[in-house]
């Protein structure tokens, strides 16, 4: 002990260093360093830091030192983390992409609350982390005390007691011989700070410098691709499925003798759909061209529409057309066949732009279509209407034409088009 | 008073006339300084640890190019099919999730409780759940297949502008393990800052003085810091206790909220928490008697440690049995046929050599701490440790893979058969692990000297 208490001058500075930023006493007890705090208050001192190797309990009512923030940044980092989760995962899920699942409510609290939950901790415990560390005064990037040897035992085996000298009492010799009287030891000067010492030191703003311009690359090449257009496709960073090896329709390939990647058909099989050969009865045609038109004759002949059914119409096959037609046709040509169904009838009073009201069935150019025509309308659909084959079989979509046919009779149709022996009757009726 | 050399004193007693310290032995301030910083600052490695940093980084490197050869080729590498899609990666994921709990748990818990024992043995139980944690965190990660879209995960703004679903378990669980490992790591660091600051302060070299002072923020201990430092840490520890413990929670609900037969079980939860502190605990002593021994911490790590590190496993490991026997009793109680056939398949199954190592390792092994010589015979407790070690990972096991291999429809029923790949990747990541973990030993303050130096009898001649 009585080794320690003699005060080396050689300790203290280098020759080059001016010291009058305060004074630095060591001790090696926390007893005595308690009382020289103690003293020091009593006489008015009020910059009095110390720096100990573990917390020491006693000195902040010694230094009266105020209560900290850090509560109340884990209370607000818990308070945003929770409320965070809680609207993110009814935003998320409920209002800008809703999530159904088995007919449960959009949002509820309870499977709401894990994240929330987690996020609220996370949250709060970087308030914490942050507010220690910065509240500390740290990231520091220097400090004149890490100058004085004998400073380095603080984080060892010393407590080291400093006064700043901007404190009013502060001066140099009183002080000093203050702090040789509570016993304190290794007495150093601490450099004062120049002018120059205050600057951030230019390499770090240099690494700075640098590393924000390169940090505008990126930015900058994104910005690049998205003002302007290129003729190159795009990059595959990972390209996934994109690339397969496998030959596509029509390509070439040495894997067969015949140079073709598509196989033809295996003799004695049949593909499907290759036995509907009746094409008046499957696709409405009367005759199909045999050959494709010579090159440079953009004339495309006209389908040679069959005018007659290529099914024995009775009333049977009429009353099947209309049940088909009220279930698959009605709800756009409507009841009667106007082109006034319910959806149609919606859709202009949405104003939906992109909806094309159906032409009415009674319209002539539709009347005066041979039924094979109306076929293959159903069949294949026409402009915006969706093609019917894969729902209505063939046989109920002649019905529907038959159907078709009878309706536009209502609208057309004379007395003469009426049996003899039923007219009477129609005529009491009407 | 005269020189104690450690054995003297048998700090496993508490008595209260004679008051034994935290620590054994004859220590000051400066002596724990020396006796902990000197293990970092020296020059050369020894030879031990070279060999064993050798053995850990090639099987570090081979499992980061198992994983490449994974992503190259696709998850058909692992013996994952189906009906087990959840194989072994799920498996050492929990594993190593549930071993990551022990640190926070004594860092956090017993702080909480002014349990001051602690303070020897938490930064090395922290660094431990770290790793661990980093080891758990690359299994999902891989697992979903196609790695590049991992961002799906986290609720990121896509070209797809689709948002992830959260009323799905696996999504809290990217929440809760992603929150875990970020709060442990500034648990972890704010503890650490005092004593990098001293290892600054006693750096002989310009690199390890820039390396650590970097490192350190330019603390210098100041009453300000030091009143910040402990309020912060202590509310770290309180935000880190309901964390640890939600973490396997949240795991667990990754299997309890399906609706397989042996998952979907209400005792999960607590179930998976203590089978987590168990395994952590039971890593912690695994890790410790070897490092004590081998870098001459007896004092600091005395036997009072890790028999307290004992009675914890044993207590978790009943409550781990008595979940087992619970859920016997549930699924005959339930009254749910699938449910009771799941556990006796369980049991006398195929699976059921994978049941009994389970049981034998987590139940029966640990009731030998019941004897104080075994909890004070440090190569005992390591072989007891390995063995639950052992057991907790065919806890997992037994769990994900007896459930799904037999499920409803006895038609796709399988047997689960793991890959070489399976194997060696789980190898690669106990080599990752200890990678870390030599680095934090050689480079590192393996106890927290300040807060050890806090529990030291101050202000009197010692």
């Amino acid at each position: 002990m009585s080794v320690e208490k003699t005060i080396s001058r050689s300790d203290t500075l280098d020759e080059n260093e001016v010291g009058s930023g305060g004074l630095i006493a060591s001790f090696s007890e926390v007893k005595p360093l308690l009382e020289a705090v103690k003293a020091l208050r009593s006489k008015g001192y009020k910059r009095i830091d110390v720096h100990s190797p573990h917390p020491i309990h006693g000195l902040d009512d010694a230094l009266s030192l105020k209560g900290s923030p850090l509560p109340w940044g884990a209370i607000a980092g818990a308070s945003v983390g929770l409320g965070g989760g809680l609207w993110m995962a009814w935003w998320m899920n409920a209002v800008d992409y809703p999530f159904i699942i088995s007919g449960k409510p959009m949002f509820s609290v309870l499977p709401s609350l894990p994240v929330a939950f987690e996020l609220a901790i996370l949250l709060a415990a970087f308030a914490v982390f942050g507010g220690a560390i910065v509240f500390g005064g740290l990231p520091r990037l220097s400090n004149q005390k890490f100058r004085i040897p004998a400073f380095a035992r603080a984080t060892n085996d010393r407590y080291v007691l400093a006064i700043d000298s901007k404190d009013e009492r502060f001066d140099a010799a009183v002080t000093e011989s203050l702090l040789i009287d509570l016993n304190g030891d290794s007495i150093a000067q601490i450099p004062a700070v120049s002018a120059d010492e205050k600057k951030i030191p230019k390499f770090i703003w240099m690494a700075a410098a640098i590393l924000f311009v390169l940090s505008l690359i990126p930015v900058a090449m994104v910005a690049k691709a998205r003002a302007s257009t290129s003729t190159k496709p795009r990059l595959s960073f990972i390209s996934d499925m994109d690339h397969q090896p496998k030959f596509k329709a029509q390509t070439t390939s040495n894997l067969f003798a015949d140079g073709r990647s598509m196989r033809p058909q295996v003799a004695g099989t049949i593909a499907r759909g290759d036995l509907r050969e009746d094409d008046r009865y499957y696709r409405g045609l009367a005759s199909v061209p045999e050959e494709v038109p010579p090159a440079g004759e953009s004339q495309v002949a006209k389908p040679d529409w069959v005018t007659e059914f290529p099914l024995p119409v009775d009333e049977k096959l009429i009353r099947r057309g209309q049940q088909r037609y009220q279930i698959f046709c009605a709800t756009c040509h409507g009841q009667g066949g106007d082109g006034d169904g319910l959806v149609t009838l919606r859709a202009l009073e949405l104003e939906q732009g992109t909806w094309v009201k159906p032409t009415s069935l009674h319209a002539e150019p539709i009347r005066n279509q041979p039924v094979g025509q109306l076929f293959n309308s159903i069949s294949n659909g026409v402009r915006k209407m969706p093609a019917y084959a894969s729902q209505i079989p063939v046989d109920d979509r002649w019905a529907i034409v038959a159907y078709m046919r009878a309706m536009q009779r209502t609208r057309i149709g004379t007395a003469a088009d009426v049996p003899e022996d039923v007219l009477p009757n129609m005529r009491e009726l009407n | 008073m005269a020189s104690v050399s450690i054995n003297d004193i048998d700090n496993t007693v508490i008595d209260p006339a004679v008051r034994p310290g935290v620590v054994t032995g004859e220590n000051s301030l400066g002596s724990i300084t020396e006796q902990v910083a000197s293990l970092a600052e020296r020059p050369t490695a020894t030879r031990a640890w070279k060999i064993a940093f050798a053995v850990s980084v090639s099987a570090t490197l081979m499992f980061f190019s198992l994983i490449v050869y994974l992503l190259v080729t696709g998850v058909g590498v692992w013996g994952n099919n189906a009906p087990v899609f959840w194989g072994w990666p799920i498996v050492n994921f929990v594993f190593w999730v549930g071993i990551g709990h022990a640190g926070t748990l004594i860092s956090a818990i017993l702080f909480l409780f002014r349990q001051d024992w602690r303070t020897s043995i938490n930064r090395f139980a922290e660094a431990m759940t770290i790793f661990a944690v980093t080891c758990a965190g690359i299994f999902p990660g891989i697992h979903v297949g196609r790695i590049w879209f991992v961002y799906w995960l986290a609720p990121a703004p896509n070209s797809l502008a689709m948002w992830p679903n959260f009323r799905s378990p696996l999504l809290w669980d990217v929440f809760a393990v992603t929150a875990y490992a970020t709060v442990s790591a500034m648990f972890w660091y704010l503890g650490m800052l005092p004593d990098l600051a001293t290892l600054r302060d006693r750096a002989t070299s310009k690199v390890r003085r820039m390396a650590y002072g970097i490192a350190a923020l330019g603390w210098s201990g100041s009453s300000k810091q030091w009143r910040l430092f402990e309020k912060g840490y202590l509310l770290l520890a309180a935000l880190a206790t309901p964390l640890v413990l939600s973490v396997h929670t949240i795991v667990s609900f990754d299997f309890a909220t399906s609706q397989i037969p042996g998952w979907h079980t209400t005792i999960f939860p607590p179930y998976f928490v203590a089978g987590a502190v168990f395994s952590g605990f039971a890593m912690v002593i695994t890790l410790m008697v070897p490092a004590r021994q081998f870098f001459g911490l007896k004092n600091l790590v005395t036997l009072r440690h890790l028999e307290n590190m004992c009675k914890i496993v044993l207590a978790t490991g009943m409550m781990v049995g008595y979940a087992y026997a619970i859920e016997f009793f549930i699924a005959w109680y339930g009254g749910n046929g699938y449910e009771q056939f799941a556990f006796i398949n369980r049991a006398f199954g195929p699976y059921a050599w994978a049941y009994w190592t389970m049981v034998s390792c987590n139940v029966l092994a640990p009731q030998l701490f019941w004897f104080k010589k075994v909890r004070t015979t440090p190569w005992a407790m390591v072989v007891i440790c390995i063995f639950v070690n052992i057991g907790m990972w065919f806890e997992r096991f037994v769990i994900t893979v007896t459930s799904l291999s037999r499920d409803f429809l006895p038609s796709s029923w399988g047997y689960f058969v793991p890959t070489p790949v399976d194997v060696l990747m789980f190898l690669g990541s106990f080599g990752l692990f200890f990678t870390l973990f030599l680095l934090f030993c050689r480079y590192l303050p393996m106890v927290a000297m300040a807060e050890v130096k806090s529990v030291l009898p101050h202000g009197e001649d010692h």
